[in-house]
C-alpha cells in the first residue's frame, strides 16, 4: 500500500524536475539558486514537518519575483526574465503544497516552463519533455481526485499501476486527436512566435568583412548554419557562397561601397544541369543567403540578388527560414567582371616585400600562369594550416610565421594576383558540410566557415581558387564514427524534420495539404493509373505489410481468443454492475440473478440466463447463432 | 450364487419408453413433496435432500437430537414413494446377524429356512446407528456398500432401490461408538434437520402428530418409476465437460486446502457428481449447472473430509463454503 499523498508528492517533484531540466539552459545562476533552494525546502518540510510556512509571506515573496522579473522584460528579451520567474514561483508552491489547487498551479507552472523552453530552442527536445510531462500530469490528476475523495488514504500499488496505465492510455488516445488539430487549426503566414525568441540566437561565426588575425573560435563551434536538402555531390563542390569582399585596405577585407548600391541583378532561370538545394536556415543574424557556389536564383523567400553573385533578404535572419537554391557549379562561371578597377585595387601601404614578391611571382606573366605561380607558391610545403598562434598580418605570413587560416591563404593569393594584374576577390560563406545520408541533407556547422578566392580569367570567366591547404581526413567521414557524434546525428535529424513538419508548418502548407487531398480525391475517384517504378514497390511493400499485420492480428485473436461463454459472462457481469449488483466469480449465473432484488430486472436477467446456462452447460459449446441471440437480450437488458 | 429379491423390477430396462415421460415424473415428485409436506411441517429442505441423495442411490446420514422427525422423513419417504419400509434400532447388543437375517431350522421341512432381516426392504431407517458395535456397524455399511448380503456362505442381493437413513445423536457419546469418519465416506450425504420454524411448529402442535395418518398415505410413485428416475439421473443427466472440469477445481482445492489433511476421495468425487446430477434433476432440469455443484458440495463434502485440528470446532460447511468461492466457475 501507498499513501495517496507520498505518491501525489513523488510525481509532483518529477513534473517540477522535468520543468527545471527543459529551461536549465536559459535560466539566470540567481533562478538556479534559488529553485534549489526552495525545492530543497520543501522536501524538508514536507518530509519532517518541521514547521509550518505562512501562506501570506509566500503569496508575498511570489508577487515580488514576479514584479522582479517583469521589471527586467525588454523588447528583445522577453521570455528569459519571465522563465527565471516562473521558476522561482514553482520552487515557492513546491514549498507551499498543501491542497489540490496548489498542485494544480505546480503542474501548471511546469507546462509553461515546458512552453518556454520551446519558445527558446524550437527543437524537437520539447517533445521529449512534453510526453513524459503529459503522463505525469494525467496521473497526478488521478491521485488529485482519489486525495480529494478520501484525504491522507493508501492505495494497493496495484491501483498505481492501473492508475499509470489508464494515464498511458489517455496520452496515447489523445495522440491522434492532437495530430488532427494540428493539421486542421487555422494557422497564419506570420510567425508569431518569432519575435518572442530573436533574443535566443545571434550566433555569428559568418561576418560582413574579413579582419585578418581576428579570427573568432569559430572553426571550434559546431552550432548548425544551415541544413541543404539534396543528393550528395562531390567534395569537391562544396562551397556554399554567402559574401562578396572585393575591397581590400592592408588589414580588412569587406564588400565595396559600389556593389552595395548596385541596382539589384535579375535573377536568372534555372538551366539544365543546375543543381537544386533546399535550404533550411538556422537564424544567425545576418542578411546574407547561402547556396552552393554559384547560387543563380533562390525561391521561397524574397531575394535581392547582387551583381557579384550573391543573395541576401532585406532583414537579418532570426527565425528559421527555408528556401530553393538552384546553383551552377560549373566553373569557370562565365559572367561580366564588371568594374576591373575595383577588382585590382590595392591599399597603397602595401609593404614593399609583399610587391617585390607579387613582382616576381605573378607580375608580367600571362594571367593563367600567374595563377598556377601564386597557388603553388602558397601551396607548398612552406605554409600550414594552423588556427592559433596566427600571424599579425599579410607581411608576417608570408614572410614569418608561414601558417594561418584560410583568410590568410586567401587573401595572400588575392593580393598576389593584383600584384600580377589579374582580377580577384574574396569569398565567403562555407566549405563541406557532412551528408547525412538518413535525412538525405547536408549539415553545414559554424566551423565549417571559410574564405576563398576567385579570380577572372578573360575569356573564361570566373574561377574558384582555394589555396587553403585540405585539412588532414575528410571530416565527412570521420563525423559519423563515434557513438556520441553518431546520436548527434541522430538528433540532428529529428531536429530537422521537427523542423520542417512542425516548426515551419504554417497557412501554406495547410493550403498545399488542402490542395493534395482533393487532388487525390479526384484521382481516387478516376480510373486508377498503373503504378510505376518506385510507387509500385512501395504498394508492394504496403500490401505486404498489411498483410503480414492482419495475420499477425488473427494469429494473434486465435491464440488468445477467449471463450464466448466466458465474454457473455462479462458482458452480463458489467449490464448488471449498472443496475448495481456484482457479480462474483465463483457465483453461477443463476444463483446470481435468484439473489437480485428488483424484479423486473430478475425476470430480465432469468431471460439471458436460462439459455446461456442451456447452451454452455447442456449442450457444452456456443455456436455463433446462439451468441447472437444472447448478444441481442443482453443489449436490450 | 446370487438371487433376486422377487418384489424387485428389472432396472436395466430401459428409460424414456413411451410409458415414462421425464415432465410426469418430475410432476409426480413436486406431488410427492406436496404430499409429505403435509406431514412434516417445516422440513421441505430435509425432505429435498433426502430424496436427491435417494434418486442418486446414495445412502443418507442424519446427524441431530432424537424426537425431531427423523422418522417420520423415513416412513414418509417410504410410503409417498410406494416402497417397503425396515426398521432397525441399534443397541449395544444388536448382532450383525439381527440385521441381515438368519436362518432357522424348519421342522416340517427338515430344512435351515433363510428369514431376511430388516435390512430386506427398500428403505430402511438405521436409529443412533452410532450404538450398535462397531462390527454390526461394518455389517451394515458393507450391505449399503455392496446393496447385496452375505449371510451363511449365501451371498443375497438387496431390493432395489436400496435406500438406508440412518441417524446419529451428536449429544449423546457415552457409550456409543461413533462412526469413524473413513465409514462416513459411505453415506452419499450427511445433514441434519434442525428444529422446524415457528409456525411449523405451531401447526405440529395444534394438529398434534400425524405419525398415523402417514402409514396410510396413498403412494405417488411405483418401485418401477422410482428405478426409471433413478436410472435415468445417472445416465440422462449432462454433465458437460465444463463441469466435470469445475468439479475438479473444487476437488483439486479440498485437497490443496490448509484447513484440511485429507481432501475429497475418487467416490466423494462420484457422490459429488451424482447429487449434483439429481439436484438438477429434481430442479427440472436435464442438465448440470455449478449452481448444482455448489449446493450439493455443503451436504456431500464436509463428512468426508479431514479437518485439521484447529479448525474442528469451526462450522464446516463454512470452511467449504470459503473453498468454493475461491473457484471461479466456469463459463
Amino acid at each position: 500500500m501507498v499513501k495517496t499523498r507520498t505518491a501525489l508528492f513523488a510525481v509532483t517533484y518529477l513534473s517540477a524536475a522535468i520543468g527545471y531540466v527543459t529551461v536549465m539552459a536559459h535560466v539566470h545562476p540567481a533562478g538556479h539558486a534559488a529553485f534549489w533552494a526552495l525545492a530543497v525546502l520543501s522536501v524538508f518540510r514536507h518530509g519532517l514537518r518541521p514547521f509550518q510556512v505562512s501562506r501570506r509571506w509566500l503569496n508575498l515573496l511570489a508577487v515580488s519575483v514576479m514584479v522582479l522579473s517583469l521589471s527586467r522584460l525588454r523588447a528583445d528579451f522577453l521570455v528569459e526574465p519571465l522563465l527565471d520567474g516562473m521558476l522561482i514561483l514553482t520552487g515557492i508552491k513546491l514549498l507551499e503544497a498543501e491542497k489540490a489547487r496548489d498542485y494544480m498551479q505546480i503542474y501548471l507552472l511546469c507546462l509553461f516552463l515546458l512552453l518556454g523552453s520551446g519558445l527558446m530552442s524550437l527543437s524537437a527536445s520539447f517533445l521529449f519533455y512534453m510526453v513524459p510531462l503529459a503522463l505525469l500530469l494525467t496521473v497526478s490528476l488521478m491521485l488529485l481526485a482519489f486525495e480529494d475523495a478520501a484525504p491522507g488514504a493508501a492505495l494497493p500499488k496495484e491501483a498505481l499501476r492501473k492508475i499509470a496505465w489508464n494515464a498511458g492510455a489517455m496520452c496515447v488516445l489523445s495522440l491522434p486527436v492532437a495530430a488532427l488539430l494540428f493539421l486542421i487549426l487555422p494557422r497564419t503566414n506570420f510567425p508569431l512566435l518569432n519575435f518572442l525568441n530573436q533574443a535566443a540566437f545571434g550566433r555569428t561565426g559568418f561576418a560582413e568583412s574579413v579582419r585578418l588575425g581576428e579570427v573568432a573560435s569559430i572553426q571550434e563551434d559546431s552550432a548548425v548554419v544551415f541544413r541543404a536538402q539534396m543528393a550528395p555531390v562531390d567534395q569537391g563542390l562544396l562551397y556554399w557562397r554567402g559574401i562578396v569582399l572585393d575591397a581590400f585596405d592592408g588589414i580588412t577585407w569587406r564588400p565595396s561601397r559600389s556593389s552595395r548600391s548596385e541596382p539589384p541583378a535579375q535573377a536568372a532561370s534555372p538551366q539544365p544541369g543546375d543543381l537544386r538545394q533546399v535550404i533550411y536556415m538556422e537564424p544567425y543574424g545576418l542578411n546574407r543567403l547561402f547556396g552552393l557556389d554559384r547560387p543563380v536564383r533562390i525561391e521561397g523567400v524574397p531575394a535581392q540578388r547582387s551583381a557579384d553573385g550573391t543573395f541576401r533578404v532585406w532583414s537579418p535572419i532570426f527565425k528559421k527560414t527555408r528556401y530553393v537554391v538552384w546553383s551552377r557549379v560549373k566553373t569557370p562561371y562565365r559572367e561580366a567582371p564588371g568594374d576591373l578597377q575595383k577588382l585590382l585595387a590595392l591599399p597603397g601601404d602595401l609593404p614593399p616585400r609583399i610587391r617585390r614578391l607579387g613582382l616576381h611571382l605573378t607580375a608580367g606573366k600571362r594571367a593563367q600562369d600567374a595563377v598556377r605561380d601564386a597557388l603553388a607558391f602558397l601551396q607548398s610545403d612552406r605554409f600550414r594550416y594552423a588556427l592559433n598562434d596566427l600571424p599579425r598580418d599579410l607581411e608576417s605570413f608570408l614572410f614569418d610565421k608561414r601558417k594561418g587560416n584560410c583568410e590568410y591563404f586567401a587573401s595572400a593569393l588575392a593580393v598576389l594576383l593584383r600584384l600580377g594584374g589579374v582580377p580577384c576577390r574574396l569569398v565567403g560563406g562555407y566549405r563541406g558540410g557532412y551528408y547525412n545520408e538518413t535525412g538525405g541533407y547536408y549539415l553545414v556547422l559554424q566551423k565549417h566557415a571559410h574564405v576563398w578566392t576567385e579570380c577572372y580569367l578573360p575569356g573564361k570567366g570566373w574561377i574558384r581558387l582555394d589555396p587553403t591547404p585540405p585539412l588532414a581526413g575528410t571530416p565527412a567521414l570521420a563525423y559519423g564514427e563515434r557513438l556520441l557524434t553518431r546520436l548527434r546525428l541522430l538528433m540532428d535529424i529529428i531536429n530537422y524534420h521537427w523542423f520542417r513538419l512542425v516548426v515551419d508548418y504554417d497557412v501554406e502548407r495547410q493550403l498545399a495539404l488542402v490542395r493534395k487531398a482533393r487532388t487525390l480525391a479526384r484521382n481516387l475517384a478516376k480510373r486508377p493509373e498503373p503504378p510505376q517504378g518506385w510507387k509500385a514497390a512501395a504498394a508492394v511493400a504496403a500490401m505486404l505489410a498489411l498483410l503480414t499485420a492482419a495475420v499477425g492480428t488473427v494469429l494473434h485473436r486465435r491464440r488468445h481468443r477467449e471463450n464466448p461463454g466466458r465474454k457473455l459472462r462479462r458482458a452480463f457481469a458489467s449490464k448488471m454492475r449498472r443496475y448495481g449488483y456484482e457479480l462474483q466469480p465463483w457465483e453461477g449465473l443463476e444463483e446470481f440473478v435468484l439473489r437480485l432484488e428488483a424484479r423486473d430486472v430478475r425476470e430480465k436477467a432469468l431471460e439471458f440466463v436460462r439459455p446461456f446456462n442451456e447452451a454452455v452447460y447442456r449442450k457444452g459449446c456456443l455456436d455463433k447463432a446462439t451468441v447472437k441471440h444472447l448478444t441481442r437480450i443482453l443489449r436490450d437488458l | 450364487m446370487s438371487q433376486r429379491p422377487l418384489n424387485t423390477p428389472d432396472p436395466s430396462k430401459p428409460f424414456g419408453g413411451k410409458d415414462w415421460d421425464l415432465e410426469q415424473a418430475q410432476r409426480s415428485i413436486q406431488e410427492a413433496m406436496e404430499v409429505l409436506g403435509r406431514y412434516l411441517h417445516g422440513k421441505e429442505k430435509p425432505l429435498r435432500l433426502a430424496l436427491i441423495c435417494f434418486f442418486s442411490r446414495g445412502h443418507l446420514l442424519i446427524e441431530d437430537l432424537p424426537g425431531l422427525g427423523k422418522t417420520t422423513l423415513a416412513i414418509g419417504l417410504a410410503k409417498v414413494l410406494g416402497l417397503t419400509f425396515g426398521r432397525i434400532q441399534c443397541t449395544s447388543d444388536l448382532l450383525p446377524t439381527d440385521i441381515t437375517g438368519l436362518s432357522i431350522y424348519n421342522k416340517t421341512s427338515g430344512l435351515f429356512e433363510f428369514h431376511p432381516g430388516p435390512i430386506f426392504h427398500n428403505i430402511i431407517l438405521v436409529d443412533e446407528i452410532n450404538r450398535a458395535t462397531p462390527k454390526t456397524q461394518s455389517a451394515l455399511l458393507e450391505a449399503m456398500g455392496e446393496k447385496q448380503v452375505t449371510a451363511e456362505g449365501r451371498t443375497m442381493d438387496l431390493p432395489q432401490p436400496f435406500f438406508v437413513i440412518a441417524t446419529q445423536n451428536p449429544a449423546e457419546q457415552f457409550g456409543t461408538f461413533p462412526l469413524p469418519e473413513s465409514q462416513m465416506d459411505r453415506f452419499m450425504m450427511k445433514i441434519r434437520i434442525g428444529y422446524p420454524h415457528r409456525e411449523a411448529e405451531l401447526e405440529i402442535l395444534r394438529g398434534g402428530s400425524k405419525r398415523k395418518e402417514l402409514y396410510s398415505v396413498e403412494p405417488v410413485l411405483s418401485q418401477e418409476g422410482v428405478l426409471r428416475i433413478q436410472h435415468f439421473i445417472r445416465d440422462g443427466i449432462i454433465a458437460s465437460e465444463p463441469i466435470l472440469d469445475y468439479m475438479m477445481q473444487i476437488i483439486e482445492a479440498t485437497r490443496r486446502s490448509e484447513f484440511l489433511t485429507a481432501g475429497l476421495s475418487t467416490r466423494g468425487a462420484l457422490a459429488l457428481l451424482h447429487t449434483s446430477r439429481a439436484h438438477a434433476f429434481m430442479n427440472g432440469r436435464d442438465y448440470v449447472l455449478p449452481e448444482d455443484v455448489k449446493a450439493m458440495a455443503l451436504h456431500a463434502i464436509p463428512h468426508r473430509v479431514f479437518f485439521r485440528e484447529e479448525y474442528d470446532h469451526v462450522d464446516k460447511k463454512e470452511i467449504v463454503r470459503s473453498l468454493l468461492e475461491k473457484v471461479p466457475v466456469p463459463a
